[in-house]
């Protein structure tokens, strides 16, 4: 999907999320002392919201209206195996994210996995690197472990 | 009381939490890939436990590391740490490729150094009148000032107005599910009971920022990692090269001080500013982009003076001068400190050690430049791919610790997709973040001012402030089309 459809894609969505606040706020009373409403604000907003993602999915009928800055910071796009690294680990991220959710697994175990399986899926297989993710996810889990439930004296997710 | 509050930093664990604030915004800064804003983000949650004044301390000095920290790898590596050291690589890179990377550094670290000092004066004697002038400022005046500021992060701050003002008036409609915040009515919850509070600020902001910039960067896996800096080289400036910038470091961090003040424009604008008012008054305008002293520390005065003034409107009008400042108002949140022209009143030792810890931790930051910076620039290599899952965790452990629910941490991860598909798309996560912020202050000075003058709107026209504001606004809008029609008509 390239940028431009990115872009037309995303417009559509705020078309249809701001249109749905609208139907939501149009419904909300107002009351006597204050005959602005608690609706009137997200209306306002959402009909703005409505027509700036108009003007911009129609822009490109209208050549020249817009202005804006290219970047000598562009960057180019990244190979299918990065792509492919970066699914795999949002998808491990997802997981783990459920897993604590449950509260059936201790935080530090569950930690180290996810760390392990993790960096696996972003590095590229080395020795040197298969040394210092092992030892990460054994110091990280531990130690935010002890950090966020000793000093800082907050919960941590998953179980206990 | 400032006398008072520039002591009380230099008790142990204020000072330490400075100390630990600026060495870790340095090092965050330092690292492509990693913000300020997401160690910022992060850090605020854990926040909660700590006197306020320690956590202010530890936030500020985060803010003014991260910013400085965007020098090293912008310099040695060409891959600016932090959006600020953008302009930076112009002449710091070319310099260090010809085989002056301390004395490109040593330049950056002065000038660093000088602009936030400056800021710091700006801060220290502009804050406190601003905050009673703004006092007098009326309910509608509050909105045409909310008004201009999202206006101006999405004109100057952005690429695309347009794009800009849709990510600004996005975030203003996401922030208003939950607790109608005039009559304490709930609105907006489509029926989800855990929506009753709507969604909490430093969710979002760790999802916009830290987790956005996590996914943005597992795509950039790849990048080189660059070569170490040699530990011999001195990073401290001689003085007569201190003289012969004098007028170039005070040029810069006025500039960036100036537009710290702007509300919503941040550190990057500032530097751009600076070194294109460098280059126009320069002798020698060709040289810049080619390693000349002068670029270099007018975008680094530039950007590090833009904290100091973008504390300015935080402290005096509860308006955030930048992102992070945003952050910095979800901070004095949980800590039951509101933000806005009352601020000085009612916790002024709150204020004066804000502005206190801004000047200990720019000394600090200084120091921890002179000395650190080879060892810093070494820990820019650290593969992301380490780094990346790490950082998840702490998100995720950092957000839940909030208000030790699940809820906050799944909208974490769906702004942190929402803001990484936005920057895919083109759209600034800036106005986003700055229209989520201040949207509850405009709906409540809006629905105020409209019940004073009982629903006549024409006040917000007819009062001077708010309709010099308005027409700010109007020309900010129109502005970028007529330079737009202008460069085309000259072009063809």
């Amino acid at each position: 999907m390239n940028d431009s459809q990115t872009e037309r894609g995303f417009c559509l969505s705020v078309l249809a999320v701001s249109a749905l606040f609208f139907a939501e706020a149009r419904n909300l009373p107002t009351n006597a002392f204050d005959a602005f409403g608690s609706g009137k604000a997200p209306m306002l907003v959402s009909c703005i919201l409505i027509v700036l993602s108009i003007a911009v999915l129609i822009r490109p009928l209208f050549a020249g209206l817009e202005f804006k800055a290219t970047s000598a910071f562009d960057k180019p796009s990244p190979s299918s195996e990065v792509i492919v690294r970066s699914v795999i680990f949002v998808l491990l991220a997802l997981v783990y994210v459920t897993i604590l959710s449950t509260r059936w697994v201790h935080f530090v175990p569950l930690t180290s996995v996810f760390l392990v399986a993790g960096s696996a899926a972003l590095n590229p297989f080395s020795r040197q690197t298969a040394l210092v993710n092992a030892a990460t996810a054994i110091v990280v889990p531990i130690g935010v472990f002890l950090a966020f439930t000793r000093f800082f004296i907050v919960d941590l997710p998953g179980a206990y | 009381m400032l006398i008072d509050a520039l002591l009380s930093t230099f008790a142990p664990f204020t000072f330490l939490f400075l100390a630990i604030g600026v060495l870790s915004g340095i090092v965050v800064g330092a690292i492509p890939g990693l913000s300020g804003s997401m160690l910022i983000a992060l850090s605020v949650p854990l926040t909660y436990h700590m006197t306020s004044g320690n956590a202010v301390a530890l936030l500020v000095a985060m803010y003014v590391g991260s910013i400085a920290g965007g020098l090293i790898s912008a310099t040695l590596l060409r891959m600016p740490g932090t959006p600020s050291a953008v302009v930076t690589t112009l002449d710091g890179y070319p310099m260090a490729k010809a085989g002056q990377p301390h004395r490109a550094l040593a330049l950056g670290i002065s000038a660093s150094f000088a602009g936030g000092l400056i800021a710091w004066v700006a801060l220290a004697l502009l804050s406190r009148p601003l905050s009673v002038l703004a006092l007098h400022l009326t309910a509608f005046n509050f909105f045409a000032l909310v008004m201009t500021a999202i206006v101006l992060i999405a004109s100057i701050g952005g690429r695309d107005v347009i794009k800009g003002l849709i990510a600004g008036f996005l975030g203003m409609l996401l922030s208003m599910p939950g607790v109608d915040p005039s009559i304490g009515q709930l609105r907006l919850t489509f029926g989800v009971p855990d929506l009753a509070n709507g969604f909490q600020l430093l969710p979002v902001l760790v999802g916009a920022f830290a987790i956005s910039q996590i996914l943005k960067d597992t795509l950039e896996v790849g990048r080189a990692t660059g070569t170490a800096l040699d530990s011999r080289g001195r990073l401290f400036l001689p003085l007569r090269v201190w003289r012969r910038n004098a007028s170039n470091m005070a040029r810069s961090s006025l500039i960036g001080t100036l537009i710290g003040i702007l509300p919503g424009v941040g550190a990057a604008v500032g530097s751009m500013i600076a070194y294109a008012a460098a280059k126009f008054s320069s002798k020698e305008p060709e040289r810049f982009g080619t390693g000349h002293e002068a670029g270099v520390i007018a975008a680094e005065a530039g950007n590090s003076s833009t904290v100091g003034g973008a504390l300015i409107p935080l402290v005096a009008l509860g308006i955030p001068g930048s992102v992070i400042d945003a952050i910095l108002i979800g901070a004095l949140m949980i800590h039951q400190i509101q933000p806005g022209p009352m601020l000085f009143t009612r916790h002024p030792d709150i204020v004066w050690g804000l502005i206190a810890a801004n000047l200990v931790a720019t000394v600090l930051m200084f120091i921890f430049l002179v000395l650190l910076t080879p060892t810093i620039a070494r820990l820019a290599q650290i593969r992301p791919g380490t780094l990346l899952p790490v950082i998840f965790v702490l998100c995720v452990a950092g957000t839940f610790a909030l208000g030790n629910s699940f809820f906050d941490v799944w909208v974490m991860l769906a702004f942190g997709a929402l803001g990484f598909i936005m920057e895919r798309a083109g759209f600034s996560l800036g106005p986003f973040v700055i229209g989520f912020v201040l949207a509850p202050v405009a709906e409540q000075n809006l629905r105020q001012g409209l019940m004073i003058s009982n629903g006549d709107v024409s006040p917000l026209f007819t009062d001077p402030l708010s309709l010099c504001l308005l027409t700010l606004s109007l020309v900010l809008l129109v502005w970028p089309f007529l330079r737009g029609r202008k460069f085309q008509k000259k072009h063809g």
